[in-house]
């Protein structure tokens, strides 16, 4: 019979040693959330800073620029281009990918006005360390000053 | 019951604990096996579609021509048009099919309306169904160059692995 309780703590001992291999096993990386976090914030700025907004027959940087300085632009009258293009572009994009999002523009003190963004900005993840944060700085030249649009994203 | 017999059956009770031992070895190495299988399968894919798509927002023949060097988010909507064309008239073409790979990559207008004809633009399409699907989108301006005008869109690469 003690061969018998000696089988039976063996079978244990094993069973316990499989699932410690199966359950430590280390997470392998998964490429495309890296991937994700380290270009998609960057490139979705970059390219919807050179986007032609519609009404205002030049791009989304230098409509933030005017709306900034000068208000040369007829459509910054009327309307709020800078608001509308940007949701329209975020909706379509990151929102229908599922992604966490914050979009945020920065005014130096030296802007003359600035824009509430009122960007229907998804929950963002609490912990900075799942942010991937893209920042594209635009200088107001020949006014002083540089804004800063920022758009972080969860990973 | 002889003594015979009580070691015959101790003797038969350990050989039928040791093979459901290995028996239930090889389940779980069976198991942990086909879990890394897949798990290296969808990196594998994810490499792929992450490699095709860095590859098809650099790409010349569809990269805008005449702009800042740092605009590398651009792709010419003329020559995607016309890549997807001569793709489709060429589909043995070699050189796309090594560029590529198997996989579906698609450009898609956002901002402004898109042009219901043009969305999307199907530049390769995947002839191979296969079990793992990685999607990546690349973000990226399309810049007509008969109008002038750049439009806010993004590149959709599926790759199988």
């Amino acid at each position: 019979m003690e061969i018998m309780g000696l089988a039976v703590i063996v079978i244990l001992v094993s069973i316990g040693l499989f699932y410690m291999i199966a359950f430590t096993k280390e997470p392998q990386p998964e490429p495309v959330k890296e991937y994700t976090a380290s270009e998609l914030a960057t490139n979705t700025i970059v390219a919807m800073l050179a986007t032609d907004i519609d009404d205002c027959g030049t791009t989304l940087e230098k409509v933030i620029v005017d709306k900034a300085t000068y208000q040369n632009l007829p459509c910054l009258r009327s309307d709020d281009p800078i608001n509308k293009s940007i949701s329209l572009m975020l909706e379509n994009s990151l929102q229908k990918w599922g992604k966490d999002y914050k979009l945020t523009i920065d005014y130096p003190d030296t802007a003359t006005n600035t824009v509430d963004i009122a960007v229907p900005t998804t929950p963002l993840c609490g912990d900075m360390r799942e942010r991937e944060t893209g920042t594209q700085p635009i200088p107001l030249y020949p006014v002083p000053g540089t804004v800063m649009v920022s758009l972080s994203i969860c990973t | 019951m002889k003594r015979a017999q009580i070691q015959f059956g101790e003797s038969l009770a350990v050989i039928i604990i040791l093979v459901v031992m290995i028996v239930l070895g090889i389940m779980f190495y069976a198991r942990l096996q086909h879990d890394e299988n897949t798990e290296t399968s969808r990196t594998h894919s994810d490499l792929k579609a992450i490699e095709i798509a860095k590859l098809a927002s650099s790409l010349p023949e569809l990269k805008c021509t005449g702009r800042p060097v740092q605009d590398k988010t651009c792709i010419d909507m003329e020559k995607a048009i016309r890549l997807e064309k001569w793709i489709g008239d060429n589909p043995t073409n070699l050189h796309y099919v090594k560029v590529f790979g198997d996989a579906t990559v698609k450009l898609y207008f956002v901002y402004p309306t898109p042009i219901p004809v043009l969305n999307p633009i199907e530049i390769m399409k995947q002839t191979q169904n296969t079990q793992y699907k990685t999607t990546v989108q690349v973000p990226v301006t399309i810049h007509d160059p008969s109008t002038r005008k750049s439009r806010f869109g993004y590149l959709e690469v599926s790759s199988g692995g």
